[in-house]
């Protein structure tokens, strides 16, 4: 392992639970080391699974992952001592204080007991230190599980959805300590969300998934150019699957919205204008083209469409 | 190896952490001591009904004694309960909100995981039966303060028997807690491992009750079965077999652990063939283990000799053991009882079963059932009371002893139904249904084994099966017919016949194997004459056929059971003097000597015989004699304070004393029992209107009086003649009847 090897690689994972239903295809990422990486998609695209499967709650078939270079089957389990995780709700142990679920924790990775109290400080609980965690509030919750997870200050964190739950001042507090935790100790963080505007607050690199495959990699600032340039057009028309390969022909994104709709990516306003010539022309019934701009729109269109099944 | 233990230690220190708060040590601390609580609260409101009558005890620990009885409990419910509840909490800790995840995405192995939960429970296990030891101490303690304690209890605290116990009870206890922890982690529950738990507990528990093979076989069963024998192994095994079986079931683990681990995606995970080839050779294994420890034990026979050895342990050292030949009581050997208590004989036995007397001193007897090459060790405590003793067979015959000895035969359909005539089905259905009960019976004599798990021998088996057979036949040929009012030469039963085919097969004539056996003689005497006009006597015919045979000791066996029946059941001595010429054709001149004797005590006993003097004692120890009661008619009734039957009489016996009190006669009660003391307490406790003896020299009055069974009630005439030297039962009229004939009264009115 070198440290320019990034934190993680996923290289073509597909995975089923059934046979023929695959839950994630070919699926391919790379999170550098010292990143912020954020892992976004709508409820239902994955996330989850690619987060168990990262962890090894779930096995992988084949052998596409890879933490800090080398393959995280031949790491398991020695592995969590650098990496730390909270994978959707936090398991907690409900008849014990907050404190001796921190402590669980600390002795499960051979640490010591010591190491409990200051991590209850960064997520703010030392209020309920002695509390037991089942008397927690929905948010404490979630803050204890995040301290549990970052107790150790590993070299790389997976938060699946860490701000679920929480109230608008901790969202704040929670990006404010991840930023801190990324930069003060180098912290590499892979985040699990559905919400843009959270990853967009404090992520340095951002994947979109949907329906188990990705649909954007790269930086925060490879984002916005692309949702600058990237335009979604709608395009109205009678018996739209006769046109679909025709679309296709000109431009590979396009896939059958409803029957009378087909929806694709374009660079410009142009490339619609000629496409809609285009269309015209070989005697398309064309009756509308509609055009959507901004990251936000683009990201719903992105993954709120039930079309992108052909993808 | 330290791969696959990655963090065992931190996954230790955590669990440890985690059972903080959780009540676990509250829970086995209950489950430990609440029934040595109950059972001593329902022991209180039991005992409170319960006084005197206290039989007559060899030296017992009173603490020892009370914790067997607790044990039993404990052992078959709520130690597993315990394991169950315990485990199913253990796994829950997790379950809730799935802390799984928690722990498998820290630097700790699965196994590591799994084996910290299943040690954790090993070690709750082990707490929850420290609990009970200590509990049941303090519980067998507080009972004293209600209890009535026998004079014989002693009360040094038996550490090493209670430890001793309890380890077994783990030991048999851990195949239980992995197939739970296996049900526990893999179900996602916490109430369902529980129900499946109970469910199961309660199973084969149930069927455990009548099946031994279950008892000793199943997890959740093995814990009761250990725990039914407190003392172990009779012959000084480190295990009992059902123990064994317990660990052997710990087998599974591997196999509960590739639940645990594959969890969610177990057709998948077939790839890692690694942890399932290492489940599947755990499971072969736990197969085979079974296999050896369940089938049946047996130790080598000896060549051409028998020994009978021992230890007798008693105060007073008797200077030899005899032996006899059963039922004549000819004495084969006798042999010096060493200093240390021991002795040892050797003999030179020929059938593969023959029914032994051992005598050790003038008081004390026992029975045993040895065969040529047996080779037995007999433990044999001995009270300062005649015949309070306790004899423990070991050796080569050890199941062959417990099995003939077995006080309650099981239960049989069969019989049951011959008592409700009108219910009996016809006859092709009910042969049907008798030789399915055959051979269920059969098949119990093979499954038979003692708590080691010895078996019967092939001879032993083989012997027992033609006596069912004789037993089934009896039934078949010659009661069914009978209740049934039918012939068997009726077309009905001809023509079910062959439906007892399997039965008749086991059986032939003259077989010296079973001649010994007085079932078999009884059998012998109808079946070889059932095809006879029912006109002829075939008591008669029965003996010419005997008669034809060469004498041998077959011959001399059934002659001697005939002639023995027909004796006790003639009314006359002429007819008894005529059997007797009969006799004089037995080849062995014991026999003939035998039944002279019974004929003799049956001439003494018979109606205007003068009944044989005998002494006893008064309540306040003033010696009396029986002619002293001269003069007036006398009617006695022969008891002792142990006997149950005895006690129901008794009263019955009084009400009509109290009726004829105005009458020329006497009642008297006389107590044979072997202690003294019994008595007086009985005396003490119990007041009563009549006369009441204990009887001086008690195995000579039973000598004189023929007395084989008690109670007894005897009626003599006012010259000191016998009337009736075996009246019926007082309940039954027929007594009053008999005691109003001789009296010369009128039959009552109304």
């Amino acid at each position: 392992m070198s440290s320019n090897d990034p934190a993680i690689t996923i290289d073509n994972l597909t995975y089923a639970f059934r046979k023929g239903q695959p839950v994630l295809s070919n699926l391919s990422l790379k999170v550098p080391t010292g990143s912020i990486y954020g892992f976004l998609g709508p409820n239902g695209a994955g996330k989850t699974t690619t987060m168990r499967l990262l962890t090894g709650l779930l096995p992988q078939q084949g052998n596409p992952i890879q933490f800090f270079g080398q393959s995280v089957s031949t790491q398991l389990p020695a592995l969590f001592h650098k990496v730390g995780a909270l994978i959707e709700t936090p398991s907690l142990y409900l008849h014990l204080s907050g404190l001796d679920n921190l402590r669980v924790v600390a002795r499960l990775r051979g640490l010591s007991d010591k190491l409990a109290m200051p991590a209850l400080e960064w997520v703010k609980l030392e209020n309920a230190v002695h509390k037991k965690a089942g008397q927690y509030s929905l948010g404490m919750k979630q803050r204890l599980g995040i301290a549990m997870a970052l107790l150790a200050e590993p070299a790389l964190l997976l938060l699946d959805e860490p701000v679920n739950g929480l109230d608008p001042t901790g969202m704040v507090e929670m990006r404010e300590l991840m930023k801190e935790l990324n930069r003060e100790k180098g912290i590499t963080i892979f985040i699990s969300s559905h919400l843009l505007h959270e990853v967009e607050k404090m992520c340095s690199h951002i994947a979109i998934i949907h329906k188990g495959s990705l649909r954007f990699e790269g930086t925060m600032q490879q984002l916005a150019a692309q949702a600058a340039t990237a335009k979604s057009l709608t395009i109205t028309l009678d018996e739209a699957i006769h046109w679909l390969d025709k679309v296709r022909e000109n431009n590979p994104t396009a896939s059958m919205v409803q029957a009378d709709k087909i929806q694709l990516i374009v660079s410009s306003r142009e490339e619609a204008v000629t496409l809609n010539r285009q269309l015209v022309n070989a005697g398309a019934p064309v009756c509308e083209l509609r055009l959507h701009d901004g990251l936000e729109e683009w990201f719903i269109e992105l993954t709120t469409n039930p079309s992108n099944l052909t993808q | 190896m330290s791969g696959l233990l990655y963090g065992f230690r931190q996954t230790w220190q955590a669990e440890k952490l985690k059972i903080k708060g959780s009540y676990m040590v509250l829970l086995a601390l209950v489950l430990g001591i609440l029934f040595p609580v109950l059972f001593t609260i329902t022991h209180y409101f039991e005992s409170s009904g319960n006084q005197g009558n206290v039989r007559d005890r060899l030296p017992f620990n009173f603490f020892e004694e009370n914790f067997d009885f607790n044990v039993e409990g404990f052992g078959f419910f709520f130690f597993p309960l315990a394991i169950i509840l315990l485990v199913a909490r253990l796994a829950g800790i997790e379950h809730k909100t799935d802390a799984w995840k928690l722990i498998e995405t820290q630097p700790v192995s699965r196994l590591s995981i799994w084996l910290v939960k299943w040690l954790m429970a090993c070690l709750f296990a082990a707490f929850v039966i420290l609990a009970f030891l200590i509990a049941t101490l303090i519980m067998v303690a507080v009972s004293l303060s209600f209890q009535e304690v026998h004079p014989a209890a002693n009360f040094g605290i038996p550490v090493k028997h209670l430890l001793w116990m309890g380890f077994r009870l783990w030991v048999a206890g851990l195949g239980l807690l992995t197939t739970q922890l296996g049900i526990s982690i893999y179900i996602r529950s916490t109430v369902w491992p529980i129900v499946i738990g109970v469910v199961a507990l309660i199973i084969t528990n149930v069927a455990g009750t009548s099946n031994q093979a279950v008892a000793s076989f199943w997890p959740y069963a093995v814990t009761g079965y250990s725990a039914r024998y407190p003392g172990g192994s009779e012959m000084g095994a480190f295990l009992l077999p059902a123990e064994w079986q317990g660990l052997l079931w710990v087998l599974l683990a591997p196999l509960a652990f590739c639940l645990y681990n594959f969890r969610g995606y177990i057709r998948h995970s077939f790839a890692s063939a690694k942890a399932w080839g290492v489940s599947f050779m755990a499971i072969v294994l736990l197969v085979l283990g079974s296999w050896w420890v369940q089938s049946p034990a047996n130790l080598p026979l000896l060549t051409n000799r028998t020994v009978i050895a021992g230890y007798i342990e008693a105060d007073h050292l008797p200077d030899s053991v005899e032996i006899f030949s059963l039922p004549l009581e000819l004495k084969i050997q006798t042999v010096a009882v060493k200093p240390d208590g021991n002795f040892h004989s050797e003999l030179n036995l020929l059938g593969s079963l023959e029914l032994l007397g051992v005598k050790a001193g003038k008081n004390f007897n026992t029975k045993v059932y040895a065969g040529k090459g047996d080779s037995l060790f007999l433990k044999w405590r001995q009270g300062n009371i005649p015949g309070l003793q306790q004899v423990q067979v070991l050796g080569t015959a050890i199941a062959t002893n417990q099995y003939f000895n077995k006080q309650t035969p099981s239960w049989s359909g069969v019989w049951y139904n011959l008592q409700y005539p009108q219910t009996l089905s016809l006859p092709q259905e009910f042969y049907k249904g008798l030789v399915k009960e055959w051979q269920e019976k059969v098949t119990e004599v093979k499954k038979f084994r003692t708590v080691d798990g010895f078996g019967l021998s092939g001879n032993m088996q083989a012997l027992k099966e033609k006596l069912i057979s004789v037993e089934y036949l009896q039934m078949a040929l010659f009661e069914y017919p009978v209740k049934k009012n039918l012939e068997l030469k009726d077309t009905a039963i001809q023509k079910a016949l062959p439906v007892l085919g399997p039965v008749l097969a086991t059986i032939e004539p003259f077989d010296s194997t079973l001649s010994g056996w007085p079932s078999y003689s009884a059998f012998l005497r109808k079946w070889l004459v059932m095809d006879l006009p029912a006109e002829l006597d075939k008591d008669s015919a029965y003996l010419a056929i005997l008669l034809q045979r060469t004498p041998d000791k077959t011959r001399d066996r059934l002659l001697y059971d005939l002639s023995l029946s027909q004796l006790q059941t003639s009314r006359d001595s002429i007819s008894r003097a005529r059997i007797l010429q009969h006799a004089f054709n037995l080849k062995d001149a014991r026999f003939l000597e035998s039944l002279q004797k019974e004929n003799d005590l049956l001439n003494r006993l018979r109606l205007g015989q003068p009944a044989p003097l005998f002494t006893a004692y008064t309540y306040d120890n003033k010696p009396v004699s029986i002619d002293s009661l001269r003069g007036k008619y006398l009617a006695i009734d022969v008891w002792a304070t142990w006997c149950g039957p005895c006690r129901t009489q008794s009263p019955i016996f009084e009400r009509i004393a109290a009726k004829y009190k105005n009458d020329p006669i006497q009642f008297l009660a006389l107590s044979v029992d072997e202690d003294r003391n019994a008595w007086n307490r009985h005396m003490v406790s119990n007041s009563s209107k009549i006369l009441q003896w204990h009887a001086d020299d008690i195995e000579g009055f039973s000598k004189m009086y023929g007395l084989d069974a008690i109670p007894r009630f005897i009626l003599i005439d006012p010259q000191g003649r016998f009337i009736n030297a075996q009246l019926p039962m007082p309940d039954n009229p027929n007594f009053e009847l008999l005691l109003r004939q001789a009296l010369g009264l009128k039959g009552e009115e109304g």
